[in-house]
Order: structure tokens, then C-alpha cells, then sequence
């Protein structure tokens, strides 16, 4: 790595200082891929919603940047503007939304077995059947599955990013990982035999 | 960023967004600063002229509601003292006793016009005289 290369504190700072918008791109490219994670989570792969969020995400952070002190990481920082971001697409799409999260994610198990066939055979790849089974969580739930297994968050700071208690984050945390596993077993289950 | 806690589940996660966020285009920066720095905002109205174009109706407001404030009064009170003479003027005539009203004080044209009766008074004697002696 060059070692003349400013991290993202300088960039930052950079930003702050002089408005420059070059370290802003910067910043931006390198973090890029988190928020596209995220929201890929958030929005279940939706790449239109993901693309409307990212474009909010960046114009939020070219508004906000200047006033991040540091208090909290960069990762939970970032989080938090995708959080709330992606909080309020989904909130936009409610209505179309609502119905298909209702008949997934409120119904018991067996219904999965009433799902397109064809939508089982498109699940064979992984990405696919792991949609699947965040379409069965909330986005609550996803976020924070997310950023905990995949990305390494602490709890603390998952909870600064979604806004809710550490006893909250806990428990929707283990909930959430046994819910994603039997899920996931019994989607790749279907799929095998 | 550390490890997850839960590797099979954190690597799931991982490799499907990764894979879900593959070729998509670079970051529109052009569109972002177009949406996060508002261009063509009239001077009126952004900045400290905005400032201004607040204050100076406000300081018109102020001089007119100042204006009204000082001249009313004033105006009224003027209004008042005349009316107040007018009335008291009045009285005093109505209640001075006839033959006591200020005839000194009658001005010269209404003096030529107690004079013309005079002479109409003596015309009026002439005409009865040829009256008498005809």
C-alpha cells in the first residue's frame, strides 16, 4: 500500500477544511463498497432502490462529512446514514412492500413450500437463497445480522448505528441468527433434494 | 474490520453482496453535488442578501408603525382641543343675555349694514309722508 496515501481522517479533514471535493471522491471510493453492501442487505438486492439509496447515502454524507468529529468509528458512521437511508426507501415502497413481506416473513414455514417453484430453482446459487431468507427478516433484523456476522461490528456500535439499546441489539441478534440458519437449511434443503 | 463471530453465516452474507453489488457503475459525483449544492439560488434571496431582503421591510414596518404611533396621538389631540373650543365658544354665546351680546365688537361690514337700514327707515318715513299728504 503507498504509505503517501492520507486515510480516510485525513481525507476528512481535508474535506472539512478546504471543501475539497477530490477527497471527498476519495473517501467515497474507498467506502463505496461498504454502502453498497449494506444497502444490498437493507433493500434485499433490489438494484434499482439500491442505486436511488446510494445516490441519497452520498449527498447526505457530502452534506454531513464536514460535521463527523470522529466520535463513533467510520464504519458505524457510515451504517448509520445507510440505516436511515435505506429506512426510508423501504418506507417509500411500503405499500408494494408490505404485501410480499407479509405473505414471506409473517407466515409460518410451510408456506415456503407454497413459493414459485421457479423461485426455488432460480435460488440454487447461494446469493439467491440468501436473498431468500433476508426477505424472511426485517430490515432490523437483517441490518444487524449483517454487520455483526459479515462486516464485524461490535455490538455497541451496531447499536449506535441502528438506534436502539445494546439489550435490544442482543436479542434481536440471536434471534435472528437461529432464524437465518433453519431458514437457510431448509431453502438449500429444498434445493437438494 | 474484525472477524465475524459467526463465520459460516458472515461469510454467506459477505459473498452474496459481494456478488450482488458486482458491476455496478461508479458513484454519479456530478448528480450528488447538483442535488447537495443548490446552483442559480437568486442573491435576493441566499446568503446575507437574504439578510437584507428581510430587513428591509421590517425596517419600513418599524418606521410606519413608529409614524402612527407619534402622529395619532398628536393629530387626536389637536382634534380635540379645536372641537373643544368650538363647543365652548357655543355656550358662552348661547347663555349671554341678548342685550348684552357685544355690539362693539361687530365687525365694520355688519355696521354698513345696520347704517343701509337707516337710511331705508327715513325712505320708508318719506314714502308715508307723500302717502299722508296726497
Amino acid at each position: 500500500m503507498d504509505s503517501e496515501a492520507p486515510d480516510d481522517s485525513e481525507l476528512i479533514e481535508r474535506f472539512r477544511e478546504t471543501g475539497d471535493r477530490h477527497a471527498f471522491e476519495l473517501f467515497v471510493l474507498r467506502n463505496v463498497r461498504l454502502i453498497r453492501r449494506l444497502l444490498f442487505v437493507m433493500l434485499r438486492g433490489q438494484r434499482d432502490d439500491m442505486q436511488d439509496a446510494e445516490q441519497e447515502v452520498l449527498v447526505k454524507l457530502f452534506k454531513s462529512l464536514p460535521r463527523f468529529r470522529g466520535a463513533s468509528s467510520f464504519a458505524t458512521y457510515l451504517s448509520r446514514i445507510v440505516h436511515h437511508t435505506a429506512v426510508d426507501e423501504l418506507r417509500k415502497h411500503r405499500r408494494q412492500r408490505a404485501l410480499s413481506e407479509r405473505v414471506v416473513a409473517m407466515e409460518p414455514a410451510p408456506d415456503l413450500e407454497r413459493i414459485d417453484p421457479l423461485a426455488l430453482v432460480i435460488a440454487e446459487e447461494g446469493r439467491d437463497g440468501v436473498i431468500e431468507v433476508l426477505s424472511t427478516l426485517t430490515p432490523d433484523e437483517r441490518f444487524v445480522l449483517y454487520l455483526k456476522d459479515a462486516e464485524g461490528l461490535s455490538l455497541n456500535e451496531i447499536a449506535a448505528a441502528i438506534g436502539k439499546p445494546l439489550g435490544s441489539v442482543k436479542s434481536k441478534l440471536s434471534r435472528t441468527r437461529v432464524r437465518f440458519k433453519s431458514r437457510y437449511e431448509e431453502i438449500i434443503g429444498d434445493e437438494s433434494k | 474490520m474484525n472477524r465475524s463471530s459467526n463465520p459460516k453465516a458472515g461469510d454467506l452474507l459477505r459473498n452474496a453482496a459481494d456478488d450482488g453489488i458486482r458491476d455496478m457503475p461508479d458513484p454519479d459525483f456530478d448528480s450528488v453535488y447538483a442535488r447537495a449544492v443548490p446552483k442559480d439560488v437568486p442573491k435576493a434571496v441566499s446568503g446575507h442578501d437574504s439578510k437584507a431582503a428581510i430587513r428591509l421591510p421590517l425596517l419600513a414596518a418599524a418606521i410606519l408603525v413608529a409614524t402612527a404611533a407619534v402622529g395619532i396621538p398628536l393629530r387626536y389631540n389637536s382634534i380635540q382641543r379645536n372641537y373643544r373650543a368650538q363647543v365652548a365658544g357655543f355656550v358662552d354665546w348661547l347663555y349671554t343675555p341678548v342685550g348684552e351680546f357685544p355690539v362693539a365688537e361687530i365687525s365694520e361690514p355688519f355696521q354698513v349694514m345696520f347704517d343701509s337700514w337707516n337710511l331705508l327707515d327715513s325712505s320708508f318715513d318719506l314714502v308715508g309722508d307723500e302717502q299722508a299728504g296726497g
